[in-house]
């Protein structure tokens, strides 16, 4: 191409026969590849001389472009026949990037080669009949035996495949936030709404109960006024009602209450913004023992902590993850047979998958997907809790870009397994407005 | 002369009024107590026929505020009040269900000058309006300007 050509006009000058013969070796090698590139369909080559103008304009560049050779060649730049508000966008990148003011034309397709960085970026050329290509663009500095500058080499690939998929995953990513902030404000709204009327059904409950003392203390007065009680009058009785009818309205508003704070949390958790960071796993579920270890040893559990992989994800929801995985291990022991939790790590490819083992009462088949729902507990309730702790786990690592599964037998155990990208990167669909 | 204070309670939910009413009485304040039941009524009360809030120069007014109004939100009056030339020195008591952080310092960065939440534990909530109601003996409530 321009090079080897001026390297052999050069040569020729200078009359070195030895250097003609290996120059000329060169050019026969440099032409099968040449012509190998340039005939290859698939790739638009475009070379031009220094200031631009295009000299070589292959059969891919006519494919998928629309002009001949001869519509362009010595006449435009590829700067004409790209999208000019991608080109002007560029330079003022470039500009900012480089410090140095980058004009919106060639120069901004080409400076960094020029400077020679290796540039590859995404460019959308506009096809002879105005319609848009978008395009993954490679460019290189063309230079003679002194390294100058002698013109450019611009490669292309189609890329309108990726924009597609590109563009129907930021709808996805769209919707899928707008679902989101959606459920949040339901959730906020409805907590919110819920809670007034509980307000007014435990005050007047309350102040029912506080009015009950006062009708029987004077009911007892009365009697007393009469020559007291008669032996069927049942005074006691009726207070013992009352109390009770008073009191299961209190303890169920109360645990409404509850439901619905929890689910206030819940839509709260799901508004907090993700901080990727490096955490020492082995160190974090250490932690997370050393929290439990009173209860640990009320029920006479031996809990190891393996070796652990570190990972590049949120802290504050690995350690609600975990510590909510570890507490249910230990909660859910069998009171029969010492307990033993475990906790181990496999990594493969990105990914890296947590396991907690414990020998516990294990979870029976039909049970495995309800305990995710929120507000779904399973076997014996035996033991206090709200229903809400996997609810939360499964919501968090899966904003993690992670999931969450088990594996049970009922009786004799059961492994949880968290697994997560090993790095967690902020995506759009996590980017709240 | 000098008016007594009054107090604007401003709460669509008839039962809160009432359960509020009943502790404020508890705490033995006697005072005036006006209820106003939506958003419009608690803008035609304060700012008056005119919108302007001189309807009540002069007199010493306490308001409580709930946020959760039908017709508006309480946020609203409260930056009214706030931004009136007449009301703005009215102790404005915020008195809600919502214990939102964010909403909280909302209403301080507004001006409110104290947020309370109506919790469901009614002996928490009667606690908390009767300490309130004893704090009014104390407090010195300025008049309208």
């Amino acid at each position: 191409m321009a090079k080897i050509e001026s390297a052999a006009r050069d040569n020729g000058e200078s009359g070195d026969l030895n250097t003609r013969k290996l120059a000329e070796e060169a050019l026969l090698k440099a032409g099968a590849l040449q012509k190998a590139i340039l005939s290859s369909a698939n790739f638009s080559s475009i070379a031009t001389d220094a200031k631009g103008v295009i000299q070589i304009f292959n059969v891919g560049a006519e494919r998928m472009l629309g002009y001949t050779a001869a519509e362009v060649i010595n006449k435009i730049t590829p700067a004409d026949i790209s999208d000019p508000e991608e080109v002007i966008a560029r330079a003022a990148a470039l500009s900012l990037e480089l410090g140095t003011p980058i004009t919106p034309g060639f120069e901004a397709l080409v400076f960094k080669a020029s400077r020679g960085i290796e540039d590859i970026y995404e460019l959308t050329y506009i096809r002879k009949d105005g319609s848009r290509l978008p395009a993954v663009v490679s460019v290189t500095a063309l230079r003679d035996a002194q390294e100058s500058i002698i013109g450019y080499l611009l490669i292309g690939t189609d890329n309108t495949a990726r924009k597609l998929v590109e563009a129907e995953q930021k709808k996805l990513d769209r919707r899928l936030r707008e679902a989101n902030e959606e459920i949040q404000r339901f959730a906020h709204v409805v907590s919110h709404d819920l809670r007034s009327p509980l307000v007014n059904i435990m005050g007047f409950a309350s102040e029912l109960d506080f009015w009950r003392k006062q009708v029987f203390e004077r009911l007892a007065a009365l009697r007393a006024q009469i020559g007291g009680a008669k032996p069927d009058d049942n005074d006691d009785a009726l207070r013992t009602d009352v109390e009770e009818a008073l009191s299961f309205i209190k303890s169920s508003v109360a645990k409404m209450d509850r439901l619905i704070g929890a689910l206030l949390k819940l839509s709260r958790e799901g508004q907090r913004q993700f901080q990727p960071q490096f955490i020492d796993m082995s160190q974090l579920l250490r932690s997370t023992v050393d929290a439990l270890a009173y209860q640990a040893q009320a029920v006479n559990a031996k809990i190891s902590i393996g070796e652990l992989p570190p990972i590049t994800s949120d802290r504050l929801a690995l350690e609600q993850v975990f510590s909510n995985l570890m507490d249910n291990a230990v909660k859910y022991l069998r009171p029969d047979v010492p307990g033993s939790i475990d906790v181990r790590a496999l990594e493969a490819g990105g990914a890296i998958s947590y396991e907690i083992h414990d020998n516990g009462r294990g979870i029976d088949n039909k049970d495995r997907e309800r305990i995710f729902d929120l507000f779904r507990r399973a076997g014996v309730q035996d033991r206090p809790g709200d229903g809400m702790g996997l609810a939360h786990a499964r919501t968090l690592v899966r904003r993690l870009g992670g999931s969450i599964a088990v594996e049970s037998e009922l009786g004799s155990g059961t492994i949880f397994k968290v697994t997560l990208p090993k790095r967690w990167l902020q995506t759009e669909s996590e980017t709240m407005p | 002369m000098t008016y007594p204070v009054v107090i604007a309670m401003i709460e669509d939910d008839e039962g809160h009024a009432r359960l509020i009413e009943k502790n404020l009485r508890r705490a033995g304040v006697h005072n005036e107590i006006v209820i106003l039941n939506d958003g419009a009524n608690a803008l035609s009360y304060l700012f008056g026929p005119d919108g302007s809030g001189a309807v009540n120069k002069g007199r010493p007014l306490l308001v409580l505020l709930d946020l959760n109004l039908p017709d508006m939100s309480g946020i609203d009056i409260l930056k009214r009040i706030k931004e009136n030339e007449h009301l703005r020195v009215s102790p404005v008591v915020v008195l809600t269900t919502t214990d939102d952080k964010s909403e909280i310092q909302r209403c301080y960065d507004l001006g409110c000058n104290v947020y309370v939440t109506k919790p469901v534990d009614y002996e928490k909530f009667a606690n908390a309006i009767q300490q309130f109601g004893m704090f009014m003996y104390v407090m010195q409530i300025p008049e309208a300007i």
